[in-house]
């Protein structure tokens, strides 16, 4: 165990199939390495794999960024998915579970949101995307209101 | 954990037993795989006498809603073309994850094991 | 001389946060095993497996449940899962997702899942909250549920000779 020094970020391309399993694989390792259970870093992985193929086929690709957090008193991760694509319309429309504008199952926002603990998107038509996702280990069962 | 390397494409092998046809998914799955594979399965079954299918995804590490989206559609193609399909080896972090997800993949068939599966298959068939 | 003196108290200070944090941690590691000693899964028979649940049921413990339960399944090739939860004293909207999400990843991984002991109180709560337990298969008890997985299982139980004239 490391004392924790300033994590650098790792930036991935989002550009085809293939770096979509590059991104999961990424973060699957980064996660393991910051301590996540089984199932967090399951949640992690399938998290990215939405976020990552909604870069690829709405954004028209970009890049993931993959950033090791320390808060002092748990480590976590920090998921960013960055597009230039033609940006989302309607977020809240978006957001919403069965909403889809790929021939997809509409779960890739909301389904994400849903396996991380803070969750965030910054949206402007013809700007582009960008999603931040960030979930701690074992995070203090705090009054979080149920997900979903 | 060894995983095969992720930028190395292949296909993925459909067995026949009898006429079960045996799927087995292992480790990172690309999009185009998961997509060819169900063009495969739906090949094999209109082509020969096929009553079965068991997809064992016990060495899947990840299902997201896109490869939970084709797992389902093969299996209502499958149904279609009147063969049952059985989805066996869910491991439980994956279940939780699509559970919280929101893929519930409610018309799947579902068993613990190959073993399983097949059990379900020759029970009904008979 | 100055300088050292600041390095020293420096040096005292990241102890001390060291200490804290090992501190925070064995908190939060024993917090973790307390939830999964709360919470054994019990082979009741060959194939099928229960949780008795007891006392509050929030997120981080469902969390908990559903894991351990779901483990169980595959250490016991278990295709029946009851959830007990005689000792939970209320059902909100909140517990009954967790169950509900509980059953479908069980289903998912091949298991049924049998919810049972829920007592007439709850039963009225669960109504009048307007929640949905439709796709869950219930029972009274958990005597009831093990019947119902032992009889799907072709087993049957029946009282012998000798046991009937012990009444």
């Amino acid at each position: 165990m490391q004392p924790s020094g300033q994590a650098t970020a790792t930036s991935l391309p989002i550009g085809s199939d293939a770096d979509l399993a590059w991104v999961r694989q990424h973060v699957r390792q980064c996660a393991a390495q910051l301590g996540f259970g089984l199932v967090q870093q399951t949640k992690l992985v399938t998290a990215a794999s939405e976020l990552a193929r909604n870069t690829l086929v709405h954004g028209g690709g970009g890049r993931a960024e993959i950033t090791p957090l320390d808060n002092g008193r748990t480590r976590g991760l920090r998921m960013r998915f960055i597009d230039s694509g033609p940006g989302i319309r309607d977020l809240e429309l978006a957001m919403t579970d069965g909403y889809t504008s790929g021939g997809g199952l509409g779960l890739g926002l909301s389904g994400a949101r849903r396996l991380v603990h803070e969750f965030g998107v910054d949206t402007e038509p013809g700007r582009g995307t960008t999603v931040t996702a960030v979930a701690w280990v074992a995070p203090v069962p705090s009054s979080r209101p149920g997900v979903g | 954990m060894n995983q095969p390397h992720p930028g190395h494409p292949a296909q993925v092998p459909v067995l026949a037993l009898g006429d079960v046809l045996l799927v087995s998914l292992q480790g990172e799955l690309h999009d185009g795989m998961a997509e060819q594979l169900q063009h495969d399965i739906t090949s094999r079954i209109a082509t020969s006498r096929v009553t079965g299918v068991v997809i064992d995804i016990s060495g899947v590490d990840m299902v997201d809603s896109f490869l939970g989206r084709v797992l389902a559609e093969i299996a209502s193609t499958a149904g279609l073309l009147a063969a049952r399909t059985v989805l066996a080896g869910m491991r439980p972090a994956v279940a939780i994850t699509l559970v919280e997800l929101g893929l519930t993949l409610p018309g799947l068939v579902t068993a613990l094991d190959v073993d399983r599966a097949m059990e379900l298959l020759t029970q009904r068939g008979s | 001389m100055l300088a050292l003196t600041l390095l020293l108290c420096t040096l005292r200070l990241v102890v001390m946060e060291t200490a804290l944090d090992a501190n925070a941690e064995l908190i939060e590691r024993q917090r973790q095993q307390l939830l999964e000693v709360a919470t054994p899964v019990i082979k009741l028979w060959e194939g099928t497996v229960a949780v008795p649940l007891i006392g509050t049921l929030d997120s981080a413990r469902s969390q908990v449940v559903m894991e351990s339960l779901l483990e169980a399944i595959v250490d016991q090739r278990a295709r029946y899962a009851i959830l007990d939860i005689t000792g939970v004293p209320t059902v909100d909207s909140l517990v009954a997702q967790h169950l509900m999400k509980t059953v479908a990843a069980a289903r998912l991984m091949g298991a049924e899942c049998i919810v049972s002991g829920i007592r007439p109180a709850i039963a009225q709560t669960i109504v009048q909250l307007g929640i949905d337990l439709g796709t869950v298969l219930t029972r009274a008890s958990l005597s009831d549920a093990l019947a119902y997985a032992l009889s799907k299982q072709g087993i049957e139980v029946s009282r012998t000779d000798a046991g009937a004239s012990a009444r």
